[in-house]
């Protein structure tokens, strides 16, 4: 098992539900700070996103956030380098697509990563069925292959990503892109699905907005992920302080 | 096969014609390329209005701007690397009265 489904069972049997924000590497210079910061106010694993020119699975603000960051000169070389040596005092999971490890070479992206300390990847646009030799190069290293479902999953594929997903299942809440919303979405049928088949801790993500949002979410579930309303934030010039506040807000709603 | 950076960021494309203005091509050309078994070349946007007039005018088969890269590539060829005399099988594949409009404005443009 890799570690940071150790880390995130070992979370779940000591009653907390994890909290795992996301943030687009290189958006502002100081985006690790950011990552600090929300450590300290109460995330327990972090989704680093690493900015890709053609994001299919996100919406406005994370689009606009890889524009920022890539018009910036970030890549994965630089973002993995910045990692490396940097202690953020929480498990590093990258999200991004399949093209920028197909390019580099998924011997040598994987390689990188676990250079940077990251241990888990969650990969949009590979299937399960392409992800055999992503997931073969994985396992030579600690880096968990991370699947999602969604409501348009069909049971017998529940089933099958339920089973190969390691760390943790992404439950996307609705049939939507990266961004804002209201609601619960479908998140707690999602949920059931997966859990109906593995007992792999499962997280709620997609459209989590409020701390209310975040609350609900993870009552269903073993925890929840935020990105673009804290993107948003970041985008707009919010301090590493009020990341920290950003942060610690959902960690109060949680566990409330 | 991708127009991309050399970390994996996906480039900008152009193309006068809208069903070639994408940075990627599909994989039966990337099979067909890698393996060998076709040629693929380049032709410049100037060639292609050349070529849709050209047609049109003498023959009176407008042809689609996405076409009319083929028959550009036959004109530049002719007596070159393809002999006077050979017989040439070009495909047609798409109808260009769907691009007048579109050359018209360029034309236009310029007068």
């Amino acid at each position: 098992m890799k570690s940071l489904e150790v880390t995130l069972r070992d979370l779940r049997s000591r009653g907390r539900k994890a909290l795992v924000p996301y943030f687009m590497a290189g958006v502002t210079p100081d985006w690790t700070q950011h990552v600090a910061a929300a450590v300290h106010g109460g995330a327990d694993a972090i989704e680093i996103g690493i900015p890709f020119s053609d994001p299919m699975m996100d919406g406005v603000v994370i689009q606009r956030a890889a524009e920022v960051s890539l018009a910036a000169g970030t890549n994965l070389d630089s973002i993995c380098a910045e990692l490396s040596g940097s202690d953020l005092g929480a498990p590093l999971i990258a999200m991004t697509y399949y093209n920028l490890f197909h390019h580099y070479g998924l011997r040598r992206a994987a390689g990188l990563l676990h250079q940077g300390g990251v241990v888990g990847a969650i990969v949009p646009d590979l299937t399960l069925e392409e992800s055999d030799e992503w997931r073969e190069v994985c396992d030579e290293t600690d880096i968990a292959t991370i699947f999602l479902v969604a409501p348009s999953t069909t049971e017998d594929r529940f089933a099958l990503l339920a089973t190969a997903t390691q760390g943790f299942c992404y439950a996307s809440a609705r049939m939507a892109v990266t961004g804002r919303a209201q609601g619960a979405g479908e998140a707690t049928r999602v949920v059931e699905a997966v859990r109906a088949t593995s007992d792999v801790p499962t997280f709620v993500g997609i459209g989590i907005t409020t701390p209310e949002q975040a609350r609900d979410a993870s009552e269903h579930s073993d925890g929840v992920i935020v990105g673009s309303a804290l993107v948003d934030t970041i985008l707009h010039g919010a301090s590493p302080a009020e990341t920290e506040e950003f942060i610690a807000s959902f960690r109060r709603a949680i566990d409330a | 096969m991708l127009i991309q950076s050399e970390h994996g960021q996906i480039e900008e494309a152009h193309s006068i014609s809208a069903g070639l203005d994408y940075p990627g091509i599909g994989p039966e050309h990337a099979y067909l390329a890698a393996s060998g078994r076709a040629d693929y070349v380049g032709i410049g946007d100037e060639d292609v209005l050349v070529a849709l007039q050209t047609l049109s005018e003498l023959e009176g088969i407008i042809p689609a701007l996405e076409s009319a890269h083929a028959v550009a590539w036959l004109m530049q060829e002719a007596g070159k690397d393809i002999a006077r005399g050979t017989t040439v099988l070009l495909n047609l594949s798409g109808r260009g009265d769907k691009d007048v409009a579109q050359v018209r404005d360029i034309l236009r443009g310029r007068e």
